[in-house]
This record gives C-alpha cells, sequence and structure tokens, in this order.
C-alpha cells in the first residue's frame, strides 16, 4: 500500500488507490435497492424510459402505459413495462471496539471501510455507516454518518471514518452493534457491510437476520491480527489471558501444547460464520490485518467477485 | 528381598505437613504473566475441549504445583531416611565386623584393570561404610599370618575410612585361624551380629576354629596368571671337599593356565649377575641352554607335571669373609600377577670348621669324630685331652656347634647339639636311674625297639646290644611323664629309656641346657658293645649332620617373611606355594562341620536411599527451572 501522501483526498487511502477504486463498483449478489429513484435497476418494473416487457392489462392499470399502437392492431390491450431505475444502500457497520484495537485490526478496517465508501459513493449508492464502541446507550458510545450519497459525500464520509477513535475501544458485542446500527438505519435496501473480528460469543445468526430482514446483502470481512491466526508468536508457557472487553481472565497452563486445539477451533468459527452468512445470501471472509491493502482490494476482493 | 523400603527416621514423616502450606501459598502467591488479547472466545472453547480436560491433561495445567509437590515429597522422603531390605541374614546387623584379607595373594592383579584384591576389597568395605545405616557400627580387622584390628566398632565413616585407606598387602601368608580367633576375643569384649570375611579365598579350606558367630565370606574375584619362586635353599657341595662351593636348590611354582613362556631365573651374587637359565616344564619343547658363568653353573633341572619346576645350581662362594648373598629373580615375558613371589634371596654363611666339645674322658668318641671328619672339623676337650685334637682348656662360654659329654656340668655349654652320654641329667633324675644289668632283671633283650626315622638314630643298628649298665624307670613314671618334659623317646630299653631327644622349644623351659637339641644317651657305650658295632660310627656321624645342619654349615635356607620382616626384600622371601598359586577355596569348613560358602558377588545389605532422593530432587528442580524461566520462547 502506498503511503498517502500530504496532498491526499484521506489519510486511509492512497490517491492511486482512489483512482483505482474508481474504475471499479460493487457487485452484490442480488438486486435490492430502494423505492427511491436511483441508477441502479430494480428488481420490478418502473418508470424509466428503457422499455423492458410487455404485459395483460388488468383492472385499475394506468392506461397511460397501454400500448395502444398494440391495441389497435390486436383489439386487445397490453401495458408497456419499463425498467425501474432505484436507489441501493450500503450499510456500513464498523466494530471499533476493544478487541479490534490489536495489531491494527481496526486501522485496516478503516482503510476498508473508507474503501468500500468510495466504490459505493462513486457507483451512486447511498451510503450510511456507524461505528460502535461501547454497550453503554448513549451517543457517545456509536458513531454515525447519515445517509448520503453523491461524490461531494465523499470527504464527509471519510472525514468520517477518519475520526473513529482508535483508541478509545468498547465492550460492545457486534451482534448487539448490528441490531443498534439497523435500528438507526433508514430503511433503505442494498447492502450491509461488516467489518469486524467476529470474536464474539453472542448469537450472530439472530443479527444476520435482523440484516437479512431489512432488505440488506450481507457481506462480511472478518479480521484477525498476526497473533491470532497464530498465537504462538505471543503466548507460550503459563500465561493468565485477559479480555480486552470484559476484563475476564483465563489462567493458561503450557499453552504451547494447545496451539492445535486452538487453530482448529479458528477455522471451524471460520467456516460456522461463512455457513451463517452463506445461508442468508451473503458473503464472507477472513482476512489478516498484515495483509496489503492493494492486496485485499484489487485481488483478493476482485477475485470474490465482491467488486468488479 | 523386600522391595518394600524401612526408614531410619520416620518421625520426618512430620515434615509432610508442608504440602499444606505449600498448595496454600502456591494458590495465593502464583503470579503468571498477565498478557492482554483480543478475545477470550476462541480460548475458553479450547480449555473446554474434552481433550484438554483429560486427568493428565488437568495435572499439566498445574504442572508448577506438581512439580513442586513432587519435589517437597522427594526432600520428605529423603528426611526419612529410607533404605532397601535385604535378604542377607547378616545385612540387618547392627554391628559386624569386618574381616579383611591382605596377605601376598592379595597384591595379585588382574589381567585387565590392573588393581590389586586388596583394592577390590577396599571398594567393597567403602561402600558398606557409605551405606552405614544410623545405629549401625562396622569394627575391621586386617590379617596375614596374624589378626590385627585396625577399627574398633564404630559408626563414624571417616575413622573407618582411614582406618581401610591404611591397610596394606603385607608379603606374608594367611592364617585365617588367627582372624576367627581374634574375631571371637573381639565378641568376648563388644558382642556383634555378624562378620564379614572378604578374601580371594587364598588358604586352607579347612580352619581348626570354632566359628561362635555368623560369618559371611565374600569371596573376590580371582587375579590374573602367575609365577613365583616356592623354595630356595642351599646345600654345601660336600663331595668335592670344597667349602665354598654350595648347590643352590630352586623351585618355581605357578598358578593355573600360568604363562611359562619366556620365563628365566636369573641368580645373582651380591648384586652380580651370575647365571640366567630358562625354566623347563614338563613335557615341554626344550629350552635354550643356560647362560654360562665363571662362577656358577645349573647342574640340573627338573619339573613335573604338577605345574612345578626345579633347578638346581652349583655356585663358588669362594672369597666371601662375611658371608655370601645370593639373590634368584624371575624373569618372566608375560603377565604376572604378583611380583612379591619372583625375588628370594639367601644368605650363604661364612664357611668354617665344626667346633666339637668331648671331654678326654670319652676317648672312642673323639677317635670316631677324627676318623670321620678328617680336617673338617675343630675338636676341643676341657682340661687336656687324647692327642688326637685341640685338646688346650676352653672356657665354658665358649660356643660349639656340638657337644658330647659325660659330665653334667658340660651340659650348660653353649652348643647347637648337646648330647649326654652314660648318665641321666639333672631333670630326668626323677623318672629315670641307671642300675647294672643282670640277668635277673633284664634278662630279656637289652633295646626292645628304636625309632629308625629319628635324625640321630638314622642307620642305626641297635638290635643285638648289650649293656652293662641299662636306665630303669623309677616306680610310677610313665611315658607321658618324659613326654611333659619334653623328651621324645627314640629307643626303648627293657627297663627304660635308652635315648632320649629334646627339641629346642622343650628346652627353652629347662635351664639346664641351651642347645637346640639335646640327644641323651642314658646308658655308656664304653659300658656296652656299641663301639664294636657298625651302628656307632654312624651314630657319631648322625650326630656330627645334626650340628653341621643346625649351624647352617650344610645346608641353608632362605627366610622367609614373618615377624622379622613383613616385606619381601632385607634377605626375607615370600616362598609360600599357597599364595604364589593363588588359590582360591569356594567353601571353609570349620570345626563341628560347619560350612561357609563364598558368595562371588556382594551379597545385597541395606542400601541407603536419602541420597538418590536428594539427587532426584535437585534434578527436579533443575527441570523446573528449566521449564519455567529457561526455555526458549
Amino acid at each position: 500500500m502506498e503511503t498517502p501522501a500530504a496532498s491526499a483526498v484521506t489519510s486511509l487511502l492512497s490517491n492511486a488507490d482512489l483512482d483505482r477504486l474508481a474504475r471499479l463498483r460493487l457487485r452484490p449478489l442480488q438486486r435490492l435497492t430502494s423505492r427511491t429513484r436511483g441508477e441502479h435497476l430494480g428488481g420490478k418494473g418502473g418508470t424509466s424510459t428503457e422499455f423492458c416487457d410487455y404485459r395483460d392489462y388488468a383492472a385499475g392499470d394506468d392506461l397511460r402505459h397501454v400500448d395502444w399502437n398494440a391495441f389497435s392492431r390486436l383489439h386487445r390491450p397490453y401495458l408497456k413495462v419499463f425498467h425501474t431505475e432505484e436507489e441501493r444502500h450500503v450499510l456500513l457497520v464498523l466494530d471499533a471496539s476493544s478487541s479490534m484495537r490489536f495489531e491494527g485490526k481496526l486501522s485496516r478496517a478503516k482503510s476498508l471501510a473508507a474503501a468500500f465508501a468510495a466504490l459505493a459513493l462513486r457507483g451512486h449508492e447511498r451510503l450510511s455507516a456507524f461505528a460502535f464502541y461501547a454497550s453503554e446507550n448513549s451517543s457517545r458510545q456509536m458513531a454515525r454518518l447519515p445517509s448520503c450519497a453523491g461524490r461531494m459525500s465523499l470527504r464527509k464520509a471519510f472525514a468520517f471514518i477518519e475520526a473513529i477513535d482508535e483508541t478509545r475501544g468498547g465492550d460492545l458485542t457486534l451482534e448487539l452493534g448490528i441490531e443498534r446500527a439497523l435500528q438507526q438505519h433508514s430503511g433503505g435496501r442494498g447492502i450491509a457491510i461488516v467489518i469486524s473480528d467476529f470474536l464474539t460469543a453472542g448469537d450472530l445468526g439472530r443479527a444476520f437476520n435482523l440484516v437479512a430482514g431489512a432488505g440488506l446483502e450481507l457481506w462480511a470481512l472478518q479480521l484477525l491480527g498476526p497473533s491470532e491466526r497464530d498465537p504462538a508468536l505471543a503466548i507460550q508457557g503459563d500465561l493468565r489471558l485477559v479480555d480486552s472487553e470484559t476484563v475476564q481472565a483465563l489462567d493458561l497452563s503450557a499453552a504451547g501444547d494447545l496451539l492445535a486445539l486452538y487453530h482448529e477451533y479458528r477455522l471451524a468459527h471460520e467456516q460456522r460464520l461463512q455457513a451463517i452468512c452463506q445461508a442468508r445470501a451473503g458473503r464472507f471472509v477472513s482476512l489478516g490485518s498484515d495483509e496489503p491493502l492493494n492486496t485485499v482490494l484489487f485481488d483478493r476482493l476482485r477475485r470474490l467477485g465482491w467488486i468488479v | 528381598m523386600s522391595f518394600l523400603p524401612g526408614f531410619s527416621a520416620p518421625t520426618a514423616a512430620w515434615l509432610a505437613l508442608l504440602f499444606v502450606p505449600l498448595i496454600v501459598f502456591y494458590f495465593l502467591k502464583l503470579r503468571r504473566p498477565r498478557l492482554e488479547i483480543p478475545s477470550l472466545v476462541l480460548w475458553r472453547q479450547v480449555l473446554n475441549d474434552q481433550r484438554v480436560n483429560s486427568p493428565f491433561q488437568r495435572f499439566k495445567r498445574n504442572l508448577l504445583l506438581l512439580l513442586q509437590l513432587l519435589l517437597l515429597l522427594l526432600l520428605v522422603l529423603a528426611a526419612m531416611q529410607p533404605f532397601l531390605h535385604s535378604d542377607a541374614a547378616g545385612a540387618r546387623a547392627h554391628r559386624r565386623l569386618v574381616l579383611i584379607d591382605c596377605s601376598a595373594s592379595m597384591a595379585a592383579r588382574g589381567p585387565n584393570d590392573g588393581r590389586t584384591r586388596l583394592d577390590l576389597a577396599k571398594v567393597r568395605v567403602r561402600a558398606l561404610i557409605d551405606n552405614l545405616l544410623p545405629g549401625q557400627e562396622l569394627a575391621l580387622v586386617s590379617f596375614t599370618n596374624t589378626a590385627r584390628r585396625r577399627a574398633d566398632f564404630t559408626a563414624d565413616a571417616r575413622t573407618l575410612r582411614e582406618a581401610l585407606a591404611a591397610l596394606e598387602v603385607e608379603d606374608l601368608p594367611s592364617d585365617l585361624g588367627e582372624a576367627l580367633r581374634l574375631a571371637a576375643a573381639v565378641a568376648r569384649g563388644a558382642p556383634f551380629d555378624s562378620a564379614l570375611l572378604i578374601s580371594d579365598g587364598n588358604f586352607p579350606a579347612e580352619v581348626a576354629a570354632d566359628l561362635a558367630f555368623h560369618l559371611d565370606f565374600e569371596r573376590l574375584p580371582a587375579g590374573g596368571t602367575n609365577l613365583g619362586i616356592t623354595a630356595l635353599s642351599a646345600r654345601r657341595a660336600a663331595a668335592t671337599g670344597d667349602r665354598a662351593a654350595w648347590e643352590i636348590f630352586v623351585q618355581v611354582e605357578g598358578s593355573r593356565d600360568a604363562d611359562w613362556a619366556g620365563a628365566q631365573v636369573e641368580l645373582r651374587k651380591d648384586g652380580q649377575p651370575l647365571a640366567t637359565a630358562p625354566l623347563v616344564r614338563a613335557n615341554a619343547a626344550p629350552t635354550p641352554a643356560a647362560t654360562p658363568s665363571p662362577g656358577a653353573a645349573l647342574i640340573a633341572a627338573t619339573a613335573d607335571a604338577g605345574g612345578s619346576a626345579r633347578q638346581v645350581f652349583r655356585v663358588d662362594a669362594e672369597g666371601s669373609p662375611t658371608g655370601t648373598t645370593l639373590e634368584v629373580r624371575l624373569l618372566l615375558a608375560g603377565f604376572d600377577a604378583l611380583a612379591a613371589d619372583n625375588r628370594a634371596t639367601l644368605r650363604l654363611p661364612v664357611p668354617r670348621v665344626l667346633r666339637v666339645f668331648v671331654p678326654p674322658t670319652l676317648p672312642t668318641w673323639r677317635r670316631a669324630l677324627v676318623a670321620l671328619a678328617d680336617n673338617s672339623l675343630d675338636l676341643r676337650a676341657a682340661g687336656g685331652g687324647s692327642g688326637s685334637g685341640n685338646d688346650e682348656a676352653v672356657p665354658p662360654e665358649t660356643p660349639f656347634d656340638l657337644v658330647i659329654t659325660d659330665q653334667p656340668a658340660d651340659l650348660s655349654r653353649a652348643a647347637g647339639v648337646v648330647c649326654s652320654v652314660g648318665f641321666v641329667p639333672e631333670d630326668l633324675q626323677r623318672l629315670v636311674e641307671i642300675a647294672p644289668a643282670n640277668a635277673t632283671n633284664g634278662g630279656g633283650p637289652s633295646v626292645i625297639d628304636w625309632r629308625r626315622d629319628a635324625d640321630v638314630l638314622r642307620h642305626v643298628e641297635l638290635g643285638d646290644l648289650v649293656l652293662l649298665e641299662t636306665p630303669v624307670v623309677r616306680v610310677g613314671a610313665t611315658d607321658a611323664d618324659f613326654n611333659n618334659l619334653g623328651y621324645e623317646i627314640l629307643a626303648q630299653g627293657g627297663r627304660g629309656p635308652l635315648v632320649l631327644e629334646r627339641r629346642a622349644s622343650a628346652a627353652a623351659t629347662s635351664s639346664q641346657t641351651t642347645s637346640s637339641r639335646f640327644v641323651a644317651l642314658l646308658f655308656n657305650p664304653d659300658k656296652s658293645t656299641l663301639p664294636y658295632r657298625v651302628g656307632f660310627p654312624v651314630l657319631v656321624a648322625n650326630l656330627l649332620d645334626l650340628a653341621t645342619r643346625a649351624a647352617g654349615l650344610s645346608e641353608v635356607e632362605a627366610t622367609r617373611t614373618g615377624p622379622a620382616a613383613n616385606r619381601v626384600g632385607d634377605e626375607a622371601s615370600l616362598l609360600s606355594p599357597l599364595e604364589t598359586s593363588l588359590a582360591s577355596v569356594e567353601s571353609i569348613r570349620f570345626n563341628e562341620q560347619i560350612t561357609t560358602t563364598a558368595a562371588l558377588v556382594p551379597p545385597r545389605r541395606e542400601r541407603s536411599l536419602w541420597f538418590p532422593l536428594a539427587l532426584g530432587a535437585f534434578a527436579l528442580l533443575m527441570v523446573e527451572w528449566w521449564a519455567f524461566h529457561a526455555r526458549p520462547g
């Protein structure tokens, strides 16, 4: 990743990356759009100027859409159906809790969020973003970017993402964070991009059901630090492990002998997340916080078909 | 043998209460390095896994506590001083006497390690000392042909080790009876439970001693092969009439499977090599000829199938006014286990004439002596003589080799051999008297029987002897009375003993004579037909031969090591066929049919375990230190 220059638009991405992102767009699996007019084809007929199909007339249909030329030839009324172009909503949910402060996970999450924001806004989608910290139900503990659209909103979105505090931390669990973000969501359909380490003991299935119920296609990006992917780098011997969010302690003896089991459980956790997402027509990918951003954006996500 | 250990200090088990504070302090003071991680979600799942919660893994989770408990357990066990029981009866003894053989054969070295048998014995005794349990005591006794107490019963390991270190091999044969007698004497003063004999078994299999205590015989492994000189003597070569010519007799014996190849006997005179001759063995190939020498010559070399070889040298000892020292060395090409028997010395006396005292009242004897010995006698008499000898007056203190007298006063003269003729010595007068022989009282033969194998009466025929006077035993006197006075009856007459002999040991109790051998002829030859018989010059010749041998003028034997010299050298030699053979008995038979069988390996004894336990605790401490502090990563 190139270091953003002083003249860069944002500190999260280099100008070169922004230029490359300008030629890409998000590629959702489903055609989920909002009612509001936009530039994305809706799933059903609309009022655009682009002809789509004919259908039989039914009582109550708008007579303005009857193809009178066809009626004169066939003596039966047919209605012309046009494509509808609607707006798609992109909801960014960023986990800024304490667990994301380790090994540059939150920093990488912010970069990815900035890249997705750029893709959304340049792709004529409507963008809203949430970052959550602690479980206290106050506005301080959750940052929100109100729904915005258009290229003019890029700086605003970048400013919001840059303002996410990497040192604050918090204990809000991911499922609660998603729930609260959906509560404040304007209701637009589209894509929900959740960037987190997904290290939670809560019921993620319910949270993802809420996402799907809100008409959002779930994109889950898991970010893990190097020591989480390979604990042998940091954990040896007898230790007292302390959870960064709950401050609970766990005594570990001869940790070196448990590493194989840890890897087993980590892979099982990833497979479970993948299964949950796929069951809700969503996507899941696990990334390392130490993987180069260019590789993630322009190689892995493109290979996976997330962006084209 | 019981595999359950015993404990010498069981009260130390109270130290096990330290487990309680150890566990309490462990959980109170356990400090693990804290490490903050993003989430415990995965680690909780790992720790809840069944594989982690197996009993062994549970132990591993508290490995440090487990190690500390194990360390304390080892220390408590060590403090209780455990020991393994033994199957040996004497092993549980509280007081044990250790008899250590220090005879010459214990200097035998093994063919491989070069250690002497005594070194091996010291190793075993040191193991005994090191494994002494509280309340156990040892005493050390070393023995050769005499026994000596080296350390009284004590539990002080330092004293015992010092006494053990002071033990050295002495070039003496072993006498187990002496050791057992000393042990019995020790038992009377300080009773003990058992005795342990550590020896190579080089002693007679039968010991004339009563065994009043339990004896364990620990036999050491045999040493290597050995050859040694077992006999060395010299005899004057009378055939030539040359006083300075000696025939030296050397006998060499060996242990079983001894290497005789290349073995030679070297004869040295006053430190200078005189002759060298190879040893011959029975049924062996011809050996190289002896090295010729102007002063010595090998005149005979024989061997028998029993494993011994004999050589006879003729040596000219002329020109040695102070005597000649002959040294015989055994030159060996192969391995030899024992060095002490490879050298023997012999002191040849200064040549001189035989000094004989015969009073003029015994002309018959004087004439016989002159006729037999010619110029080899210095014949003297008190107060003038018959003219056939040097008969000037002789002071009473003048030493003689042979005294033949009919005067009781001459019995006090210093002489090697004294022969009284025709009177009853004072100490015998209460047992016998001389009476005239008559037909009434002595109708039978004058001489009933005589000892034909006695040195004095060898080849002397007394069968038809006629006596005018005959000794008569007094009423009530028996042969036992003569024996009690040290006399041995050599010739028995019809009414009493005719000839008696008393050895030097018996003479020591009597103040009448100072001779080594005393022969009493209780009849007067001049009053018998003896001077007219062939037996008379033979009798005189026998007396001369006895005197010559007693004076060391005809035969000399090498001095054996003994009270005067415990080491080979200084004109003392080992000369012990048993020690040289390195033979070893497997069992010892005592009086009352008691038999003790040897054990080649040390019997199992109580083995103290505190040191291995303490060592294990230290090793455990090192493991703990490495595992929790020094292990990389």
